[in-house]
């Protein structure tokens, strides 16, 4: 582990801001400690091999997993992280603190009453549930309070980000000639893209999915909130990958030992970043009718568009670190790798974290692929998929971070880096024992989604091994996920028991190739916001239009699951039942009169 | 050694490069089922293939001793 450079910490020079940071990583964390015990509940529940809840509850689990972990943990990881590299790369205090405070107060109070609500769904006696997993789109309907909690939430992150900008433009009043640094850089262009993604969960949740759970509305069209959610739910994936990022293009390469290859570079991806994330949503409904065949063909398009900037980042970060190697005495085609600084968690999580994310590349091409979509569709894949992604590049990253990070934060040492380096390798090995066995049953043709994915009296064929075997490593590797996930809480919770030390400062080097080598225009945020929207409406006006024509703004009709709104409900129920009993007996009445 | 200060050789890269491996030959076994359609008995494969794996931890720690014995 970095033992520090002597200089001022972050703590030192802006206490406020640290303390900020570290109450977003505090409520980052609690979520990432529950979330992990619900998954590793759901990976011993579904494989049989131990069950502590029943199935009825599984929705109820999957759903505070899911939500916990890729909205609270991400989400509340990325403000602290943002906050911290705003004010680091501007270096200058936030302008007003009481607004920072704010927006986090905003954004804990969402979490809380969006986590309650959802939590509640394991106490029948009280009537409220949530139990919609984190694609939370009709016909599954939660309590009012679960959208309203995330309403709340979004608005506090819509704070953040204006905060930021806020920040951005007063040091650019001090400095006009100067290019953004390129970690404020990242900041920006990524809550760009998030102001741009939000409109379609803002859209659906205050327009649709609120209005029809408080019984204000009567019924939604299930495929205009999937197409709004997932609007959302694809740009959302950079939005939690962003923050993993901006630590292996500034930090990563520090850790190494060298310098970011080329500072360019990475302003050109995150820019295509910005641009590309949004149109590509309906990638997610490849199977869903109603949305023409051609607008799907659009969206894979875009979808393949995105490798570039991820095979860009591939490079760039990788010639960062074999730079950094080189500076440490590595030679050779390969040999250079160890000289690097395996011993330290962070990078050494970073780079695993980076390894995994080329696999969740790969199997991502798979999901992209309309054709070969129809294989792996809602299967256990899927998830495999994604714990690649979500659950490896960016968890461990933002783990690895943490142990760069916290010293800076609180001029105290982690507690132990053996248990750290431990606790990344144990994620991986973890993480590649479960995403194998998901990816390898989601071919079988297992279903995600299900506490009981076996069917009565039929087999799932294999090519080889067997279904039980593929459970208990599934199992396994949940377990070693959330032994690893503990591991990391408790090296944390430890370190907070360390001493204060003064000299734990770490600063960060400038790029072998600056800012100073690229185009101005790259740092227009405008321009960029401006075509981004652009690109917006050319993919998705046709297909929001052509939804709404085909089916109107609030659908064709049908009840919502569960059942929540109980006296609403059951009124509309019984206004149902009524008119549909008076139908049949003029039905019956009608053919009496015939045969007469 | 380099005597490069930054260069310290330990054995955390051991360590990462020994999981790693173990992860690409247990993905082998995946490979030769879903590509080639061998189904290799997982009981006698990650036996011989934890066998191979702890072999070679075991060479690379004797080689690194007498590495640092001869510098």
């Amino acid at each position: 582990m970095s033992t520090g450079s002597g200089a001022a910490t972050f703590v030192d020079r802006y206490p406020e801001e640290a303390s900020i940071v570290r109450q977003a990583f505090f409520v980052a964390f609690v979520a990432f400690g529950l979330g992990a015990l619900f998954g590793v509940i759901q990976a011993l529940h579904r494989t049989d091999i131990l069950r502590f809840i029943p199935s009825t509850d599984y929705y109820t689990v999957l759903t505070a997993h899911g939500v916990l972990l890729v909205i609270v943990f991400t989400i509340f990881f990325l403000v602290g992280l943002f906050q911290w590299a705003i004010t680091r790369s501007f270096d200058r205090p936030v302008e007003d603190i009481r607004i920072t405070k704010a927006w986090l107060a905003l954004m804990s109070v969402g979490s809380v009453v969006t986590g309650v609500t959802i939590l509640l769904g394991f106490v029948d006696e009280v009537g409220i549930s949530a139990d919609v997993l984190f694609t939370f789109y009709a016909p599954l309907q939660a309590h009012p309070l679960f959208y309203a909690g995330l309403a709340v939430f979004l608005v506090g992150t819509w704070i953040a980000g204006a905060d930021w900008f806020r920040s951005w433009l007063a040091w650019n009043a001090e400095h006009p000639d100067d290019r953004i640094p390129l970690q404020a850089f990242v900041v920006l262009t990524t809550m760009l893209m998030w102001y741009i993604a939000t409109i379609g969960v803002a859209v659906a949740v205050l327009f649709f999915l609120l209005p029809w759970s408080l019984g204000l509305i009567e019924t939604v069209n299930p495929l205009l909130t999937r197409t709004l959610f997932w609007f959302f739910g694809h740009p959302v994936v950079y939005f939690w990958l962003m923050p993993a990022y901006l630590l292996w293009y500034t930090v990563l390469p520090k850790i190494a030992g060298g310098r970011l290859f080329s500072d360019p570079l990475a302003r050109v991806v995150f820019v295509l970043f910005l641009l590309l994330s949004t149109p590509v949503g309906i990638h997610h409904q490849y199977l869903d009718p109603g949305i023409a065949e051609s607008f799907k063909f659009i969206a894979m398009t875009n979808t393949m568009f995105l490798l570039l900037p991820s095979l860009l980042t591939a490079f760039t970060v990788v010639a960062s670190v074999e730079h950094g190697a080189r500076q440490r005495g590595g030679t050779g085609l390969f040999g250079w790798l160890r000289a690097l600084p395996w011993r330290d968690p962070a990078f050494t999580g970073m780079m695993l974290a980076g390894l995994m994310f080329a696999a969740g590349g790969f199997s991502g091409m798979i999901n992209a692929g309309m054709n070969i979509n129809y294989l792996v569709h809602n299967t256990l894949w899927v998830p495999g998929h994604f714990h690649l992604t979500v659950g490896t590049a960016v968890a461990l990253t933002m783990m690895a971070g943490t142990y760069w990070l916290w010293p800076q934060l609180t001029n105290r040492r982690l507690y132990s880096r053996p248990i750290g380096l431990l606790q990344v390798v144990v994620w991986f090995g973890g993480m590649a024992l479960m995403s194998n066995a998901m990816h390898v049953s989601g071919l079988y043709g297992i279903p995600r989604r299900t506490a009981e994915p076996q069917y009565q009296g039929f087999d799932f064929s294999t090519a080889f091994g067997s279904v039980a075997e593929l459970n208990v490593q599934l199992a396994i590797g949940g377990t070693l996920l959330f032994v690893s996930a503990l591991l990391f809480l408790a090296n944390l919770a430890f370190s907070w028991g360390n001493p204060t030390t003064s000299g734990l400062g770490q600063t960060l080097p400038p790029a072998l190739s600056g800012p100073d080598d690229s185009p101005r225009v790259l740092d227009n945020m405008r321009l960029w916001a401006a075509i981004a929207l652009v690109l917006v409406a050319l993919a998705y006006a046709l297909p929001l239009g052509a939804i709404v024509a085909d089916s109107g703004l609030f659908g064709p009709g049908g009840d919502a699951y569960p059942v929540t709104v109980v006296l609403n409900s059951v009124a509309v129920t019984a206004e149902r039942l009524t008119a549909s009993v008076g139908a049949t007996l003029a039905d019956v009445g009608g053919v009496l009169e015939v045969i007469r | 050694m380099t005597g490069n200060p930054l260069r310290i050789e330990t054995s955390g890269g051991v360590l990462v490069g020994f999981v790693v491996l173990a992860v690409v030959v247990f993905e082998l076994r995946t490979v030769l089922g879903m590509l080639f359609g061998i189904d290799v008995s997982g009981v006698v494969y990650f036996p011989v293939a934890l066998a191979v794996l702890v072999g070679l931890l075991v060479a690379e720690n004797a080689l690194r001793s007498v590495g640092s014995k001869e510098g």
